[in-house]
């Protein structure tokens, strides 16, 4: 069965329109989303918990704000997915863990970008799958859903942010949230050939999510376009004082940036084929693609080298793992085997880095922020594959572990700066492959631009999976 | 460069074990792997001289 109706809008931007028009009612969008991930939610692992009834509650709110007229919220009555390790009101909150103690959640309430997207209208559809505590990879001995790729459900949908991006593809929900710590929204955006934004870190809340690793961790959204994106972080963009790292910086208008035009535009070019350079020829001839595309519309493209990227590598994994295991260590002594094989693996290889070791990463990052805002005088914009190879098998997977260094997003946790992924093309297998966009700190509003007008003129963000199309 | 002192996987495994730490043996032998990556890319950072005198910054914010 498809999950995707061939009539229903598949981004919000087009909902949202089609809503104010009076062509299409709440209760039939959000019905339709339900749908959609009734359909495929199980198939694809799409949920921890699923919010029907509350959403058909509030979808039918939102029919009768729109029937009252007046100016609707931004996203009034628009469908979402939250990330299971977000906390919210309608459910527990798992990470994903057997570990994690279930009034924490509670006790959170909705997270703050949670009750913004609820504060603008949105409704929220349920919790979408994620590995234990947003790290790692799916365990199968544990009892949660194993998050498969709508492109290919042999494949895995990559994390962590694994439902969120799944659920935007076969039309589960129109845009949600994902957290990121070294590409957990970036990289199941790219495998499931949709789009996401880390925004700059600090620019979107934490308050109410389940940390990992506190100065690596980001929240941001994932939609299909960089439109949607746009629309989704001017929601979610703005100082909480409940989050320490928080930035109190001033949110621009992210969709009104959306000019189309790029030709101001100086890009940096770093193919990143010297760190992989055993990787797939087909994600080189896509990559060379998407530029010569943005070349067309008027951008500048210069070479670049970005700096010292296996520096900044090695301190993502110092840093996360140490911030890590000083959170998890007390239960890692009484709880080993509770904890998915791959999460106390990776967090317990925590202890084998010294004090020194980790200040050191924190002197790496300081140097390379330098370093990146010296190479940002001279471009605009950075673009590299998002990742060297599309999504693996999920048998290989779970065999084998995981290749992180055939993906090219932890570099940005780690320096802070904002970075979207977009679609960019796919395999011979059809499976998708991204162009990664990243900008100066704060910047969100020419990396969405340069996304967007990408999007004007490629048709990639667009295809459904075949086993999804209506 | 040196990363002395550096500590030992043996050394580690058994403060880990002392504070309840409980692998199997084939886990052990991956984290044995994770050891072996884990101290490489410790050295990494370290061999980054123009870092060496920068100020950490712990309580990270992306500079605007």
């Amino acid at each position: 069965m498809s999950a995707v109706d061939s009539e229903a809008p598949v981004t919000i931007d087009a909902a949202l329109i089609a809503l104010r028009e009076g062509r299409l009612r709440a209760t039939e969008l959000v019905e339709g989303a339900l749908r959609a991930g009734h359909d495929a939610g199980e198939r694809l692992g799409i949920y921890v918990a699923r919010f029907d009834e509350p959403a058909r509650a509030a979808a039918l709110g939102a029919e009768a704000a729109y029937a009252a007229g007046g100016e609707p919220l931004v996203l009034q009555g628009i469908p979402l997915g939250v990330k299971d390790n977000v906390a919210t009101i309608d459910g527990p909150t798992t990470a994903q863990s057997l570990v994690l103690d279930p009034a924490w959640a509670e006790e959170q309430g909705d997270a703050t970008a949670v009750a913004r997207l609820r504060a603008a209208g949105g409704i929220v559809c349920g919790k979408n799958t994620t590995m234990e505590f947003a790290t790692g990879i799916p365990d199968p001995s544990k009892p949660f859903p194993l998050p498969r790729n709508p492109w290919n459900a042999e494949h895995w949908a990559g994390g962590s942010s694994s439902g969120t991006a799944s659920g935007v593809s076969v039309g589960a929900f129109l845009g949600g949230l994902g957290t990121d710590t070294g590409g957990s929204v970036r990289i199941p955006a790219a495998y499931c050939g949709i789009t996401g934004l880390k925004p700059t870190f600090g620019r979107v809340p934490k308050s109410g999510v389940v940390p990992f690793s506190h100065s690596l961790d980001h929240v941001g959204p994932m939609a299909r376009t960089a439109r949607d994106c746009a629309l989704l972080l001017g929601v979610l963009a703005g100082h909480d004082p409940r989050d320490l790292t928080s930035v109190d910086e001033p949110v621009e208008d992210y969709v009104a940036a959306l000019t189309g035009d790029v030709s101001d535009l100086r890009i940096g070019v770093d193919p990143l084929r010297r760190v992989c350079p055993d990787r797939d020829q087909e994600v080189d001839s896509a990559f060379a693609a998407a530029v010569e595309t943005l070349a067309q519309l008027g951008a500048t493209v210069i070479d670049v080298e970005i700096p010292w990227y296996n520096e900044v590598a090695a301190a993502n994994r110092i840093t996360s793992r140490s911030e890590a295991l000083a959170y998890h260590l007390p239960d890692l002594r009484s709880r080993w085997f509770d904890y998915f094989d791959s999460t106390r693996q990776g967090v317990g290889a925590g202890a084998f880095f010294t004090g020194a070791d980790y200040v050191q990463a924190q002197r790496v990052r300081r140097v390379a922020q330098g370093a990146v805002a010296d190479l940002f005088t001279a471009v605009d914009l950075v673009v590299t594959p998002t990742t060297s190879a599309p999504a693996p098998r999920l048998d290989r997977l779970i065999e084998h572990g995981w290749r992180m260094e055939l993906t090219h997003t932890n570099y940005w946790n780690v320096v802070g700066n904002p970075a979207l992924a977009v679609p960019m093309g796919h395999t011979r297998l059809a499976m998708p492959l991204s162009l990664q966009i990243i900008g100066r700190p704060f910047d969100e509003a020419s990396v969405l631009r340069a996304g967007d007008a990408y999007q004007q003129n490629t048709g990639w963000h667009g295809e459904l999976p075949l086993s999804e199309r209506g | 460069m040196s990363t002395e002192p550096a500590p030992e996987f043996a050394q580690i495994l058994s403060l880990l074990t002392r504070v309840g730490f409980d692998p199997s043996i084939e886990e052990l032998e991956r984290l044995r792997e994770q050891f072996e990556l884990a101290r490489s890319q410790a050295a990494l950072v370290h061999c980054l001289e123009a870092a060496r005198y920068a100020e950490p910054s712990l309580v990270y914010r992306a500079r605007p």
